[in-house]
């Protein structure tokens, strides 16, 4: 549930960036920071390991102004990828009102997203919230390494593994590139907003 | 006003305000989409567990290199120099899983040097095939040239051990032995199959804990991760100030 503040007309929404370990969650975030920095009037906060990992999480504020009278303000975050760090996944969760899961759309990364998916499913869970009713949008990432000459998934196989029960929006994307990455963000904000909409008015 | 209205009009303030922030006529900074490049090239994961041998050899750190090597084995399949850098650096993978730290000193210096050419084939997408099989073949004489090195001090070391007990063992047997633990694999060429029955099978999950329990043992858990992750660091740290003392 968003923060609500009525007393100062203030909403903080949440939105979480949750995908496999090396599927473009942070990249995501740095191409948002690095194109719209001025514009958002924002800082972004990383943890990183020696190997450029995400080790805590990513952190990206931002204010979008007065919308119905209320100040809304979006936090977006980015959880460690790798299998080890569950726990901090888990509590960067809480208090989740959006997600965006970023898939790797590399064939050899089928089954880290699978994983990754069924994770968060969990984590969820914990939390007491379904995966079926949050606010939710797919993203297929590294699109761009087709020209490459890597075998990537296609979209029809990973809408197959991953969106089938979801049905969420989805957006083939190369978050290095930028494609796609403002589309994904703008739908997440908008199904998030919308789905506190009645709070709102 | 009513309801719907005043939701017809949140929505288009919304669209509007995301418009202006996020509108797409800004031009890209160079440095930013540079500077993700080179952090999602297809070796990063690679480059990040070579260096993470050079601080400290530990199962999950090798578990991953091999892992990491088979999944680009599938996706450079097609281009033979690349699978066989790879080959290279799976065979060296596989020989410090075994041998750990008895392995000999210079196959980290060779696993680095491997990956460091392969990097630069990787990289440079208009070098001519021949430079790139120049490269190779340089490589390949670094780890022909370990191999002998590793066959020859075993050999050593064993004919020393035996001298005691059976000292006319030939030197034959050895080196023939010596040889599989350092031979090229094939490239693996399976694709992952049965995955849409994984998801369809597994059940739903029902939360078993409260919120607070959730919270806290997930807060304790972080706190132990964060733990193993600073110790990891300070011995990873200490290794390089020592390796930088030692360059002195």
């Amino acid at each position: 549930m968003a923060f609500i503040n009525l007393k100062s007309k203030e909403i903080q929404v949440k939105i979480v960036y949750y995908g496999p370990g090396r599927g473009g969650k942070t990249s995501n975030l740095e191409y948002i920071y690095g194109k719209f920095a001025k514009r958002i009037n924002t800082e972004m906060v990383t943890v990183k390991t020696h190997g450029d990992r995400t080790l805590f999480f990513d952190f990206l504020p931002f204010d979008i102004g007065i919308i119905n009278g209320y100040d809304v303000k979006i936090q977006l975050y980015t959880v460690p990828g790798q299998v080890k760090y569950n726990a901090t996944r888990r509590l960067v969760l809480r208090g989740v009102d959006g997600i965006v899961f970023v898939a790797d759309a590399m064939a050899v990364r089928r089954e880290k997203n699978i994983l990754a998916l069924k994770n968060l499913q969990e984590n969820l869970a914990a939390y007491k919230k379904s995966i079926f009713n949050i606010p939710f949008v797919m993203q297929y990432n590294k699109m761009d390494l087709k020209e490459q000459g890597i075998p990537l998934l296609p979209v029809k196989t990973l809408e197959r593994d991953l969106n089938s029960q979801l049905k969420t929006p989805s957006f083939p994307a190369s978050a290095v590139l930028g494609n796609n990455v403002v589309a994904t963000l703008k739908r997440i904000i908008s199904l998030t907003v919308a789905s506190i909409k009645k709070d709102l008015i | 006003m009513d309801g719907s209205k005043d939701i017809d009009t949140l929505s288009s303030e919304l669209e509007n305000r995301l418009d202006d922030l996020f509108g797409e006529n800004d031009i890209q900074l160079p440095e930013t989409q540079e500077k993700s490049l080179k952090e999602h090239y297809p070796l990063a994961e690679l480059k990040n567990l070579i260096l993470s041998i050079d601080w400290e050899i530990t199962d999950e750190v090798l578990d991953g290199l091999i892992q990491q090597l088979k999944d680009l084995q599938l996706t450079y399949q097609h281009d033979k120099i690349v699978t066989t850098f790879l080959q290279i650096l799976n065979s060296l993978g596989n020989y410090i899983q075994t041998h750990r730290a008895k392995a000999h000193p210079k196959t980290f210096k060779i696993l680095n040097a491997v990956f460091s050419s392969l990097d630069k084939v990787v990289l440079a997408k208009d070098m001519p095939e021949t430079d790139k099989k120049k490269i190779l073949r340089a490589e390949m004489n670094r780890y022909k040239e370990l191999r002998t090195q590793i066959v020859k001090s075993k050999a050593a070391a064993k004919r020393k051990a035996q001298s005691k007990a059976t000292p006319t063992e030939p030197d034959e047997i050895v080196e023939k032995k010596e040889e599989s633990v350092i031979t090229l694999d094939e490239p693996s060429a399976a694709p992952p199959e049965g995955l849409e029955e994984k998801v369809e099978e597994e059940p739903l999950l029902t939360p078993q804990e409260s919120e607070p329990e959730v919270m806290v043992a997930s807060l304790a858990e972080a706190v132990a991760e964060i733990k193993r992750y600073i110790h990891t660091e300070i011995n990873a740290l200490k290794a390089e100030i020592q390796l930088l003392r030692e360059q002195k």
